[in-house]
């Protein structure tokens, strides 16, 4: 089976390198970052991902937006996208479900249930065996 | 109590939550600080074990450069050689700087130190060979034999302090991964307790937020409540009012009624004051006394009018009436100006004091000319009829067979020889007839009755002294309609003289038949053939004829006449029966009366007879009386009965009429108004006792000494002279509240004030001045108090902090309170009607409308929340809620509402969950680092990697320290909030304070490539130093945060002037392209 690729779009740094820690050395993924919504736009225009890890709150541009021109452009409307949000009230999760995302992980989150987590949102096999 | 308590619980939760926190994080930071100095000691075991590995790479090397220097002398190998030495020498020295602290370590490197020192003897003894003595293999040799043992030796140590240390990493590998798993569990167990704590939290507070909504609806309901009580309230009191209203005006109409029916009825009504002997009378009476309305009529110029020849006793009357305390009665005439006499029948009734003194008469007169003459009529034609009876010696009796009683006139009593006060009656009449009579005239009597028929007898009566006279008696009954008898009445006459007449005469002829000449009364005999035999001279008299003419001759050629006459037939009749027969019957030849009594002798008839004529004319006059009599008594009773008839129908309508009187005077007695009547001069003559009562007046007397100016207010005397009285001079009438005063106590009463001119009917001209008032105290009291509720339902609407309109039932707005006008944006003017709906916002209209008309047309109340968008464009939220305002009888007459502002509220909702929001993504955010990175650390991934494992331990730090600062910022919020946060305030120097702060900040903006520059005023402020430094890095850090690199953040002070405190503003902006861009 080939290494899935996976964009992390979030502008936290210290975020961005345990996700991707917990991507690569746990899952065995290839992991992919951009730093702000807009580098994830690009990347995820540019690139081949076979997901989108998308954080909500960003201050350039945020999660919502993002999925929207993601949605927009044939080149990544089918590249499935979870959030990954530390918005957990109920008024953002009634939001989350009409936005159409594949899923949604909430902040804080287990590094060993989140590949397990994300594999079951995208139907692929568990990332830890691969590992 | 409950609210404390939530309160108690949601500050608690909040608190231990935040102090977990701080635990928490406080243990983590122990606990990775542990971690670091384990990492440090693996650091440090690994650079023992290094040097370790150099020292025998260095005691290698020495050995190979010995070697080589041997075989080629080199000075390459010699300097090999040296290399060595100082290899091993420096990572001795290392070696023992790192085992410093480590004792056994020390003591094996001084065993190690002394083994080296000694093998580097071996080898330098081996060098010094060599240079000296080129080839010496056997000391080479063993020299080279003994470095062996001392390599092994030394290696054997090495070995034993390179195990020490990996004994002692494998420790400490093991404490750092004990540590990493107790701050796993002790990390996670405690944020798990922290945000279950701060569910728990949030969960009361949403169910404190719902409990105060509901207790806000309560409030609002029973506010509604209120409103609807007062409503009801208001509805109540306008009904009594109006059906106050309305019995005032049913009295109004019935006094009214009662003065047409006395108009109708020309009935003059009076009022005569027996203490001051004044008069009040009506137009009415003034016309039955032929006076023009104006006219005041005095009770002296009454009398004045009265006949002279009434006047005494009219006055009689009027005395005894009030002494007696009876009704007073009378008729009598009065002399109208035109010299005409007219009859006055006058009613009145005395009134009395409670010690029995009169106060006045009240009555009514009535012109009963008309009447008077009829009876005058019938009773002159009665006393001719008296006269003729009189003159007849007739006696007239009248029997009542219903109520059993007999009139009798003098003349019957004096027949019957009774006195003239005799009352008489039918037992009375009978005993005294003479007793052979008695029955007979009874059993005449009833047949008479049972037959119809005249009853016609003669009997006797027995007067008291013993003397018998005879009676005739003629009389008849009549019967009702139903054919009961109901009366009888007729004549009688004294008939003793005639019946002693015939007594004597029968004696005459006694004495005649056998004294044949002797006799006066006349006499002749006749044969069996008629012939005259005989004639004594009183007959020859009588006839007209001599003896010597008549005798041998026959009567019946004599007096042919007789031949056709009684005689004839009452002749042949005795001569035939034998009989002798008596007779009466005139004969016109000789124009007498000749009362005839014939008696069979064997030779023919002998006659005797008298001249009656003069009787018989008497007689004849008096049947003719009697018939004249009786068609006179006839028609007489008709008469009578007609009269008794109209008595009966003016006694029944005086009866009325005094009902009538009765009932209007003791309407006005019994008027609970004012009812009071004045000169034109303003004197009070009357006023009834409802109005004594009002104004404190005790008697009828006290009212008589006041004037209408009396009864008004000391302050309302001017406008009651200069307004009101030429008011009702020119006008008539005043009408309006006004105010009285009570006599006694002063205090003011309201009324309704109705001052009004009495009027002459003819001329127009006022005569006197009446009041009809009423007390509205009751009604000034229930406005007054209608007043204040209205006034107080208003002030409540007016200060209401709710906003509140009134709706009538077509859902048009009637009534719209200040607050209202303020949410909804407009004015109350604009409010009015559909006005409101303008300032519905355009989105929320349609659907705003249609609840609303839905309500409307459903007849019930609702609730709604919309927008008013105002004037200057601003928006506010109204929460709605209408309820339907139904009167007593359950129809809906409107709906009343409210309008709460619920702008604010929604604003803090709104803030309240983006602060939930956001301190929860802020917390979150670095937990999910520390999490990560935990997490991964405890599956072991990194236990090979090193490098790995100390970034995720960093990671854990620098979000740990993050978290840490959160929870303070939160601490400080919560301080500031509550107050408790203490400001150490002293007089700091603005320019010191922005330097402190700049100077903080410096690190990161140039890491940023950021310029910080100052511009500061010479200024002290009284602030707390650490709070105002703390502001101004967080200021500059955000500034810093949304700069571009190169860009500069400035910071400038400025003082401004403000009343009543001057302040100074503290601005950061960014400069950038050149331009400053304030920062938020």
């Amino acid at each position: 089976m080939t290494t899935k690729r996976i964009l992390i779009v979030d502008d936290e740094e210290r975020i961005r390198e345990v996700v991707r820690a917990c991507l690569e050395d746990l899952a065995g993924w290839e992991a992919i970052v951009a730093e702000s919504g807009q580098e994830g736009l690009v990347k995820a225009a540019s690139e081949q991902f076979d997901a989108i890890l998308l954080d909500v709150s960003m201050p350039d541009m945020d999660g919502f937006t993002l999925f929207q021109h993601l949605q927009a452009n044939p080149h990544t409307c089918l590249t499935p996208v979870i959030l990954l949000t530390a918005k957990v009230l109920p008024s953002d999760r009634a939001k989350f479900a009409q936005m159409g995302v594949a899923g949604v992980i909430t902040k804080p989150f287990d590094p060993v249930k989140i590949t397990l987590e994300m594999a079951e949102i995208l139907g692929w096999e568990s990332g830890g065996v691969e590992a | 109590m409950k609210q404390s308590l939530d309160t108690k619980i949601v500050n608690g939760g909040f608190s231990l939550a935040l102090l977990l926190l701080c635990v928490v994080g406080a243990a983590s930071y122990l606990n990775i600080a542990q971690l670091v100095a384990n990492r440090r000691s693996v650091d440090h075991t690994h650079q023992v074990l290094a040097a370790l590995d150099r020292t025998l790479d260095g005691i290698r090397d020495a050995e190979r450069g010995r070697q080589g220097y041997l075989l080629t002398g080199s000075r390459t190998d010699l300097q090999i050689y040296h290399a060595g030495i100082d290899r091993t020498e420096a990572a001795l020295t290392a070696i023992e700087e790192l085992t410093l602290e480590n004792r056994t370590q020390q003591q094996q490197l001084e065993e190690v130190n002394r083994l080296i020192e000694q093998r580097f003897e071996l080898l330098q003894r081996s060098i010094t060979l060599r240079q000296r003595n080129q080839f010496d293999r056997t000391g080479q040799q063993t020299l080279t034999s003994q470095g062996i043992v001392m390599d092994q030796m030394i290696l054997a140590k090495l070995t034993a302090m390179e195990t020490a240390e990996q004994d002692l990493l494998i420790q400490r590998t093991q404490a750092t991964d004990s540590s990493v798993q107790q701050t796993q569990v002790f990390v996670g167990g405690g944020y798990l307790f922290s945000f279950s704590l701060l569910l728990a939290v949030y969960l009361l507070l949403k169910q404190e937020i719902r409990h105060r909504r509901t207790s806000e609806n309560e409030q609002r309901q029973n506010n509604q409540q209120l409103e609807s009580h007062i409503q009801e309230r208001t509805t109540h009191l306008q009904e009594a009012n109006q059906q106050l209203e309305r019995e005032i005006a049913e009295r109004h109409q019935a006094e009214q009624k009662l003065k047409l029916v006395l108009q109708a009825a020309r009935l003059g009504s009076w009022q005569l004051d027996l203490t001051m002997g004044m008069l009040i009378s009506s137009d009415q009476c003034k016309a039955n006394f032929g006076l023009p309305p104006e006219t005041e009529l005095s009770y002296q110029m009454l009398f004045e009018l009265i006949h002279p020849d009434d006047r005494l006793r009219v006055q009689e009357l009027v005395r005894q009436a009030v002494e007696n305390h009876t009704d007073y009665e009378a008729e009598y005439r009065c002399i109208w100006a035109d010299g005409k006499t007219h009859w006055i029948l006058a009613f009145g009734r005395p009134t009395y004091s409670d010690d029995g003194i009169p106060l006045r008469m009240d009555g009514v007169t009535l012109d009963i000319t008309a009447r008077k003459q009829v009876e005058s009529a019938l009773q002159a034609s009665e006393a001719q009829l008296r006269l003729a009876l009189e003159g007849a010696k007739l006696g007239m009796w009248d029997h009542d067979l219903v109520n059993h009683r007999m009139e009798w006139t003098e003349r019957s009593k004096a027949i019957f020889g009774l006195p003239s006060d005799c009352q008489m009656n039918y037992a009375l009449f009978l005993n005294a007839l003479h007793p052979d009579d008695r029955d007979r005239v009874h059993q005449i009597v009833l047949k008479s009755i049972a037959n119809q028929t005249r009853c016609d007898i003669e009997y006797r009566t027995v007067w008291a002294d013993g003397t018998v006279r005879w009676v005739a008696v003629m009389g008849r009954a009549f019967y009702n309609e139903a054919g009961k008898p109901v009366r009888m009445a007729g004549v009688m006459i004294d008939i003793s003289d005639r019946k002693y007449a015939e007594a004597l005469l029968h004696e005459s002829n006694q004495r005649i038949t056998d004294i044949l000449e002797s006799v006066t009364d006349a006499f002749f005999a006749l044969d069996r053939q008629w012939r005259f035999t005989y004639l004594n001279p009183r007959a020859e008299q009588l006839l007209l004829r001599t003896r010597h003419e008549l005798l041998g001759k026959r009567i019946w050629d004599e007096f042919p006449e007789t031949a056709r006459s009684m005689f004839y037939w009452e002749y042949h009749k005795a001569v035939a029966d034998q009989v002798s027969v008596a007779f009466e019957d005139f004969y016109p030849p000789l124009n007498v009366w000749l009362d005839v009594r014939a008696y069979p002798a064997r030779d023919g008839l002998s006659v005797y007879f008298q001249d009656v004529t003069d009787r018989k004319a008497a007689e004849a006059e008096l049947r003719q009386a009697k018939a004249d009599l009786e068609v006179r008594v006839a028609r007489r009773t008709a008469e009578l009965l007609k009269t008794v008839e109209l008595l009966q129908q003016e006694v029944h309508e005086r009866q009325q009429v005094e009902a009538a009187n009765q009932k209007f005077i003791s309407l006005i007695e019994s008027s609970s108004d004012f009812i009071g009547i004045a000169s034109l001069q303003g004197h009070f003559i009357y006023l009834n006792e409802a109005g004594q009562k009002l104004v404190g007046l005790e008697e009828q007397e006290a009212v008589k000494c006041t004037r209408l100016s009396d009864y008004v207010m000391l302050e309302d005397l001017k406008e009651f002279s200069t307004s009101i009285v030429p008011a009702v001079i020119k006008q008539g009438q005043w009408v309006g509240e006004y105010r009285f005063r009570h006599f006694q106590t002063g205090e003011t009463i309201p009324v309704y004030y109705n001052l009004f001119t009495i009027k002459d009917k003819r001329t127009g001209q006022p005569i006197a001045l009446a009041t009809v008032t009423q007390d509205i105290r009751q009604r000034k009291q229930a406005e007054e108090a209608l007043r204040q509720s209205e006034a107080k339902f208003r002030s409540l609407s007016e200060c209401s902090p709710v906003g509140v309109f009134m709706m009538d039932t077509d859902g048009q707005w009637v009534y719209v309170n200040p607050r209202c006008q303020e949410i909804c944006g407009i004015t109350a003017d604009e409010a009015m009607g559909d006005g409101w709906k303008q300032s519905l916002h355009l989105e929320d209209r349609e659907h705003g409308l249609m609840a609303r008309s839905r309500a409307v047309a459903e007849q019930r109340g609702f609730i709604i929340e919309d927008r008013y968008i105002h004037k200057d464009g601003s928006i506010r939220y109204g929460r709605t809620q209408t309820a339907p305002i139904v009167s007593l009888e359950g129809d809906l007459i409107g709906y009343v509402g409210t309008i709460e502002d619920i702008t604010e509220s929604r604003a803090i909702d709104q803030i309240k969950t983006e602060f939930i929001s956001i301190v929860s993504h802020e917390l979150r955010t670095p937990l999910t680092s520390i999490r990560g990175s935990l997490g991964l650390l405890v599956t072991g991934i990194y236990n090979n990697k090193p490098e790995k494992a100390h970034r995720m331990i960093e990671i854990a730090v620098a979000d740990t320290d993050r978290l840490v600062r959160l929870v303070n910022d939160i601490l400080d919020l919560e301080r500031l909030e509550s107050g408790k946060l203490i400001l150490t305030r002293e007089i700091c120097d603005v320019a010191n304070l922005l330097f402190q702060a700049v100077e903080a900040m410096q690190p990161i903006a140039c890491f940023e490539n950021i310029t910080l520059s100052v511009s500061s005023i010479d200024a002290n402020i009284w602030a707390d130093r650490d709070a105002i430094i703390q502001t101004l890095t967080n200021l500059l850090s955000n500034a810093i945060k949304f700069s571009e690199p190169g860009s500069t953040v400035w910071l400038w002070t400025e003082y401004v002037p403000f009343p009543p405190l001057p302040l100074t503003f503290f601005s950061p902006s960014k400069i950038k392209d050149g331009v400053s861009q304030p920062i938020n």
